[in-house]
């Protein structure tokens, strides 16, 4: 009977990777692959490290599909954990950060910088407002209001309560703010 | 929450849902990448290339189909033996049962050895 991939939970496919079924690696990686790649962008700020994490991320799970135990973990979970782990890793190891200062400041009198940012300019300050936040706040503003993750789930991915969860996103809304503030005239922010 | 807080808030929300709107899709050499990666790591897939290289060890199909011959043919003469294949020293039409007792002393003792230089 032909495989079809279609309608397969990401943990059927998973199994039927594991059993060699070539077909449901690519459904899992057209499923997978981009939440886990702007999560790694957006924790690290770069984009060569955040295709080597997404990478790496997804040989974990091409390597764990014999042996994954089938109801212990969402796919999707396992996986976003790992992805975080190994952003974590990496800015630990590299020791660097991005200040919001390092992004470009629109040039006075620019045609419509009076009524605003450009969309990229306003994507590539909050990309550095987020930088600028700790580790474990930009880990669940991230997954919380980029990724659109239920904080339970995002909870199990950084290892913490649900409550520490919903602190963390608070305050890291609020540090995002504060970074933002002086630059709310250009981001167009108040009137958003 | 403050006032304040709220008007941040629902500016910031503007902003993540146009970040969520403007998600790029990974670069195409990044999912080739992945899928070369899966390719590899296929367990099927494992298992063949183990059969390749096991193949392309003792020297492709030719040494292949010449090992399976020269295996038949030993399993051949295996069961074949008793009858079909004469030991070593014996004459045409001999059994081995009447050679079993002809023995011949190979490693004489100091004895024989004496007799044959006194």
């Amino acid at each position: 009977m032909p495989f079809d991939a279609g309608d397969q939970s990401d943990e059927a496919l998973l199994a039927a990777y594991g059993r060699g079924e070539a077909r449901a690696a690519r459904v899992l990686a057209d499923r997978l692959l981009p939440g886990i790649w702007r999560t790694a962008r957006r924790l690290l700020g770069d984009e060569a490290e955040a295709e080597d994490v997404a990478q790496e991320a997804m040989m974990r799970l091409w390597r764990i599909a014999p042996e994954w135990r089938a109801g212990e973990a969402k796919v999707t979970t396992w996986l976003y954990r790992v992805t975080v782990n190994l952003a974590t890793d990496r800015l630990r190891r590299g020791g660097r950060s991005v200040a919001l200062d390092a992004v470009a400041e629109p040039e006075d009198g620019a045609p419509g910088a009076a009524a605003g940012l450009m969309e990229a300019d306003r994507m590539a300050a909050l990309e550095a407002g987020l930088m600028a936040l700790p580790e474990r706040q930009r880990q669940a503003v991230v997954l919380r209001h980029l990724e659109g993750l239920a904080n339970p789930e995002i909870a199990e991915i950084m290892g913490l309560g649900v409550e520490a969860v919903e602190s963390l996103t608070a305050r890291g809304k609020r540090n995002l703010a504060l970074a933002l503030a002086g630059r709310k005239e250009d981001l167009g922010y108040d009137d958003a | 929450m403050t006032m304040r807080e709220k008007a941040d808030d629902g500016g910031l929300d503007a902003l993540f849902a146009q970040a969520r709107a403007g998600d790029a899709r990974p670069p195409a050499a990044l999912v080739a990448r992945v899928m070369a990666d899966a390719e590899a790591a296929r367990p099927g897939r494992r298992r063949e290339a183990f059969g390749a290289a096991l193949l392309r060890a003792i020297g492709g199909w030719p040494s292949a189909a010449g090992l399976a011959a020269v295996s038949a043919a030993g399993l051949l003469i295996g069961f074949a033996a008793p009858e079909a294949v004469p030991f070593l020293g014996m004459s045409p039409g001999e059994t081995a049962a009447e050679t079993a007792f002809d023995l011949i002393d190979l490693a004489p003792g100091y004895g024989v050895m004496a007799a044959y230089e006194g």
